[in-house]
């Protein structure tokens, strides 16, 4: 099994998320080969993907990838949204926008979260959930591109009901397409207080990717706090010796971040006093973060080199 | 200022007591001030326990000088609320590590108050002055300072040591020259106090530090910056206080250590058969780890100037 992770590592160390191209360089300096393109917020103000023009953003990561040696792996789309309409249709053509760019870069997969609404129910939410896929999906035919449902937790997003292997199944089984699978977030149904062995196993062949970060689980915080590998609680042997024993072929993609925790995403504030604003350790120099993800890299290949399935 | 970090941080790797094969992890990953943890010292197996608890003590103090180290803080273990038997022994113990501070040149001990479920605040204060100017006798005797700790009400809502107000009054009540105050800023963060004003109101009280992270939800005692602690209201106010104690971490690196409370990584059965690989990386894996969180606290002490090897 191949290790990846995700540009969203550096996102913090670049003045817009899109900048992949100065990410890359930073992937390579901590050990990295195998990338996960994270394009969550492609429909955000200032993205490249919303412009004519995209198609040389996508060629100049291309490119930067190739000279550095790297390869794309994995993608990580832009969400929809439940209702109708003309924001829906417009994020959706987003989405599809995004399938273009993995077939450009090589991608084979792409993780796409579903739909849902507040106190919505879980009969309408799968059937809302096929309609949605299966218009993505004549856009996955076309690119080759695989499109990856994901599991949430019960404090992420209670009317999303992806949470148990069974519902997974039971989505992919309704959507019935070959290029429809799984991603399967183990911090995530850590916090479900899921097992994941049993879990892995029941997804087999649907499962074509994963998200592998920790977190406290359900006891003691309950957040998902997409923490770096033996920094909560999760129990990794169930979950290698799950996806060793379903054969499972697709990457070991890290969705966790190693120190510093970017400020961005929990927040760390300043301090303001007498109307100065103290900043100076809101976040760590790039030379900490390249060491801390190399450092989060070597454990993840401890992991799978202890179950004789590590792979460069 | 100066970094220290515990013993603690390698007691999935080494016997928790077996001090003398820590110290040269600890060394390894770029640590030269250590805080001793006797937190488990009244355990039947702890060499405290015994009769050679000295030879132990200088077993470890050797151990030190030969690897150029020295020890700069202690934690010991706690006792109890009530009066008795129990009690009594406990406190022994207390005074036992007062000796092997004084032994090993610690100049000042953690020692936590006493509490009782639903206790009231005024009680709290009377019953934890009474203990510590107990120990206080045998603190005179060996040198070292004790310091008594703050927590958060998720941790232990009728330990009425929460602000740094409280840690005054203590600090007041007491009135001993060898008695002051370790602040621990994860659980001041688990809290929500304004550590800043916490600082600069403890003042000259403030003798120790326990720096470790947090989400601000649950004292988990991750390693800075894995959870979201503001540290430039610590270093500030630790600079404009005129601290003069050591930034000593309690923080777990990664791995968090497999036993501790808030991780219970636990093994996975199948079959009868235990998998048990990935409980805990390899200390070399370990030691990359608290060398990195050494430096990022290095780093921390030179944004403000502050900072001495």
């Amino acid at each position: 099994m191949k290790i990846a992770s995700t540009t969203a590592d550096f996102e913090s160390y670049v003045e817009k998320r899109s900048d992949v191209c100065e990410i890359l360089p930073m992937m390579a300096a901590s050990g990295f080969k195998h990338i996960d393109l994270n394009m969550y917020k492609a429909h955000a103000d200032g993205s490249p993907l919303r412009e004519d023009g995209w198609e040389k953003w996508v060629y100049d990561i291309a490119d930067t990838a190739a000279r550095l040696g790297l390869d794309f792996v994995q993608a990580h789309s832009s969400d929809s949204v439940y209702d109708e309409g003309e924001k829906k249709d417009y994020l959706t053509s987003l989405i599809k926008r995004e399938l273009e760019v993995c077939r450009m870069l090589g991608i084979p997969t792409m993780t796409v979260h579903g739909i849902s609404k507040k106190d919505g129910e879980r009969g309408e939410f799968m059937e809302r959930n096929k309609k949605f896929y299966l218009d993505l999906l004549e856009t996955a035919e076309k690119t080759g591109v695989i499109v990856d449902t994901e599991n949430t937790c019960h404090k992420n997003a209670p009317t999303y009901f992806l949470f148990e292997a069974d519902d997974m199944n039971e989505l992919v089984e309704k959507v019935n397409h070959p290029l429809f699978g799984v991603c399967w977030d183990v911090g995530h149904a850590h916090i479900d207080g899921i097992d994941q062995y049993k879990a892995i196993t029941k997804l087999g062949k649907n499962l074509k990717a994963v998200h592998i970060h920790d977190n406290f689980g359900p006891h003691y915080f309950g957040a998902d706090t997409h923490s770096a590998p033996y920094s909560g609680s999760i129990s990794y042997d169930s979950i290698v010796k799950g996806l060793v024993d379903v054969g499972y072929k697709g990457y070991f993609t890290l969705e966790a971040y190693s120190i510093p925790m970017p400020k961005s995403f929990l927040g760390r504030d300043p301090l303001m006093l007498d109307g100065v604003v103290y900043d100076r350790l809101t976040d760590l120099p790039l030379e900490f973060k390249i060491r801390s993800e190399n450092l989060m890299l070597d454990i993840t290949r401890y992991m799978l080199a202890s179950y004789d399935c590590l792979e460069n | 200022m100066k970094i220290a970090t515990t013993t603690g941080d390698f007691c999935d790797y080494e016997k928790e007591y077996d001090i003398s094969a820590i110290l040269p992890l600890m060394k390894e990953s770029g640590f030269k001030h250590v805080d001793v943890n006797l937190s488990g010292a009244f355990k039947p197996d702890s060499p405290l326990c015994g009769d050679g608890w000295k030879s132990w003590a200088y077993d470890i103090k050797n151990t030190g000088e030969r690897l150029g180290m020295d020890f700069v803080q202690a934690h010991s273990s706690d006792t109890v609320y009530d009066r008795g038997e129990k009690r009594d022994y406990l406190t022994s113990m207390i005074e036992r590590e007062l000796e092997v501070c004084e032994i090993l040149g610690v100049p000042g001990m953690v020692v936590h108050g006493i509490c009782k479920k639903d206790g009231g605040r005024e009680e709290f204060m009377e019953k934890n002055t009474e203990l510590y100017r107990e120990l206080l006798v045998t603190a005179e005797k060996t040198g070292v300072a004790i310091h008594t700790e703050n927590t958060c009400h998720k941790n232990a809502p009728s330990y009425h040591l929460f602000e740094g107000e409280d840690m005054n009054e203590l600090v007041e009540r007491v009135d001993h020259p060898l008695f002051g105050a370790v602040w621990d800023i994860g659980h001041a963060h688990v809290e929500g106090v304004d550590q800043y004003k916490a600082i600069m109101t403890m003042g000259k009280n403030l003798r120790a530090l326990h720096v470790h992270d947090n989400f601000g939800v649950a004292d988990v005692h991750i390693q800075p910056y894995a959870g979201n602690l503001c540290y430039d209201a610590i270093l500030n106010g630790l600079v404009d206080s005129g601290y003069k104690g050591y930034f000593t971490l309690e923080a777990f690196s990664m791995p968090s250590p497999q036993t501790f409370c808030f991780c219970n990584r636990k093994s996975f059965e199948k079959d009868g058969r235990v998998y048990n690989r990935l409980g805990m990386p390899p200390v070399s894996i370990k030691i990359r780890s608290e060398r990195l969180m050494h430096d990022v606290a290095q780093f921390m002490l030179e944004a403000y100037d502050c900072y001495e090897e």
